[in-house]
């Protein structure tokens, strides 16, 4: 009896040092990883709000801090330039993420079948998203250049006036909305197209045998099948689209006239032009609210897809 | 009968049409790499004559080859060390019970959400009291770990079976050993098309370099070839050769590694 106990506790013993070491181990595993989110994700989390409440000097090569309070939030709503850019900003998704979106979903169901050709052309329009933003933001800027740009040349070839394509206050965001579209509707395809690879070919030769249309077979198979798709290439194509920065830094500067200032530009100028640090801090403190509440609103609709 | 062959018609005068979209700047740029300095904007497509100048003053009259190495030094090492340091807490969350393992797991996945661009001034900041402006690690140490790379990563642990990590511990392996030798090597694609998206994150990064390196030399390629189109540095045909030489690495890479790479973007949809 007793020698059958302590063989027991033994063997319960024994349980507990194997769990002590996986535990042991799991912090072990982990810890890597969370000390670097910990320093450099969370803690300037955290930091920017600290510093959006401070003014920040820079006094012999080193920052000193005072604390304002919500000073610098007051000077970004005075900012009449504040709202303008986060306008600009908020107005990108609306003009480019519908474009992009049709163009990603028609070109992937056109090439719908796998065959060597769809392939090809697949690739083919893929190449403009494997280059950087920086390099196409370049050559952009180069064609649509006024006065030495092919674009412009092309253009008075065929008896057009030139057009003032990045020195135009109006034309200059179309512009850069033209290039962020050329740029990134590859992306989106490749996602529409992996979606509709997924369709089930049993539901088209359903529907084949009850005599539906192409056009029928679209809109009540494919397109209530892409649904998730859609949603999630909407939240992305919004999500890059809002947080623009390459484009306008290459291409314009922000100007003429503040037309293409856009508002991670802003903060950016605010922040290393201008040394408002905590000014800086205040309005990436509301972007990343407007970011939020944008990413709430589409994953509420996401789920209620469920 | 009539209208299918219209519908054809069509489609490929339009797939036609994006196709020539896509393809006609890149093609110009191309071309334009190759035209004499006098000639450009001259001619509207195909110049006079063709000339090696502007590859010839980019590879030898600037530090272009030092960009190139900068950048694949940092990808290179980022990339690894992510690769690595996710993996191990992509194992613990997925496959080692600890006590706050769904707590930590949840602030990570809560953590996706702050976009890397509101961070900027204050990891400038932090950068600024580590003693790391102007210095890779910067770049490369806050690289060292991602939430999106583990939370990818920790679906594909938990799809293996569990016989196999307990075969290892029969054998005598501790648990690192069993993540190492045995469970890695299982998940050799995923990791490939992890690193592929980290390596050419890195390699596309801007606004993180232009904000914290300051010195030319230590530069990476996006912000060095961006700083060619200053009011300072007028030459076009350079830039030129410039876009097609920083470009034609991750070209080559993209076509060998296509596969991976395109697996990543679809498997990026698991995130929503």
């Amino acid at each position: 009896m007793t020698n059958q106990e302590s063989h027991l506790r033994i063997a319960g013993k024994s349980i507990s040092v194997r769990r002590r070491i996986e535990i042991r181990d799991g912090y072990i595993f982990v810890l890597p990883a969370l000390l670097i989110i910990s320093i450099f994700v969370i803690y300037p989390a955290i930091q920017m709000f600290i510093m959006s409440a401070n003014q920040y000097s820079y006094i012999g090569g080193v920052f000193t801090a005072k604390f304002i309070g919500l000073k610098n939030y007051i000077i970004a709503f005075n900012d009449p330039l504040f709202f303008k850019t986060m306008g600009t900003s908020l107005l990108f998704p609306l003009m480019i993420t519908p474009i992009q979106t049709a163009l990603a979903l028609l070109v992937a169901v056109l090439l719908y079948r796998n065959t060597k050709f769809a392939k090809f052309l697949r690739t083919l329009y893929f190449t403009p998203m494997v280059i950087s933003f920086v390099a196409a933001a370049m050559f952009w800027k180069s064609m649509l250049n006024t006065n030495d740009g092919v674009i412009n040349a092309l253009l008075s070839i065929i008896g057009l006036p030139r057009q003032m394509f990045l020195t135009s206050p109006h034309l200059a965001l179309i512009s850069i909305v033209v290039v962020c579209i050329w740029k990134g509707w590859g992306w989106y395809m490749v996602i529409f197209a992996s979606a509709l690879n997924e369709i089930s070919p049993e539901l088209y030769e359903s529907a084949n045998l009850d005599g539906a249309n192409a056009w029928n077979q679209f809109w009540f198979i494919t397109l209530p099948m892409l649904r998730r798709a859609m949603l999630f290439v909407i939240i992305m194509s919004t999500m890059n689209t809002i947080k623009i920065f390459t484009p306008v830094m290459v291409m314009t500067g922000g100007g003429p006239r503040n037309s293409t200032e856009v508002i991670v530009h802003y903060i950016w100028s605010a922040a290393f032009r201008n040394n408002s640090f905590g000014t800086a801090s205040a309005m990436s403190v509301m972007l990343f609210f407007i970011i939020l509440l944008i990413t709430l609103i589409q994953y509420r609709l996401m789920n209620s897809e469920e | 009968m009539h209208t299918k062959y219209i519908y054809s018609f069509v489609k490929y005068i339009f797939l036609l049409l994006v196709a020539i979209t896509v393809l006609v700047p890149l093609i110009y740029v191309l071309i334009t790499s190759f035209t004499p300095l006098d000639e450009i904007g001259k001619r509207v497509f195909i110049p006079d004559h063709f000339s090696l100048r502007n590859y010839r003053v980019v590879l030898f009259d600037t530090p272009f080859v030092r960009y190139i190495g900068n950048t694949l030094f940092v990808g290179i090492v980022a990339t690894a060390g992510n690769l690595l340091t996710s993996s191990l807490a992509a194992f613990g969350f997925a496959r080692v019970r600890f006590p706050g393992r769904n707590l930590i797991f949840m602030v990570f996945v809560a953590t996706m959400i702050i976009p890397g661009e509101v961070l900027i001034v204050p990891m400038y900041m932090l950068m600024g009291k580590l003693g790391w402006v102007d210095s890779y690690n910067a770049l490369i140490i806050p690289a060292l770990a991602s939430a999106f790379n583990i939370f990818f990563l920790r679906q594909f642990f938990l799809g293996l079976p569990q016989e196999l990590e307990d075969a290892a511990y029969i054998d005598g392996c501790g648990r690192f050993r069993a993540f190492w030798n045995i469970m890695l090597p299982l998940i050799k694609a995923p990791l490939m098309t992890l690193g592929l998206l980290t390596f050419f994150a890195t390699w596309d990064s801007f606004l993180w370099p232009l904000t914290v390196i300051n010195s030319v030399q230590k530069q990476m390629i996006q912000v060095a070839i961006s700083l060619l189109n200053t009011e300072t540095f007028t030459d076009v045909g350079a830039q030129f050769s410039n876009v097609v030489l920083s470009s034609l690495p991750i070209i080559i890479f993209f076509l060998l590694f296509q596969k991976y790479y395109l697996a990543g973007i679809t498997a990026g949809s698991v995130k929503g």
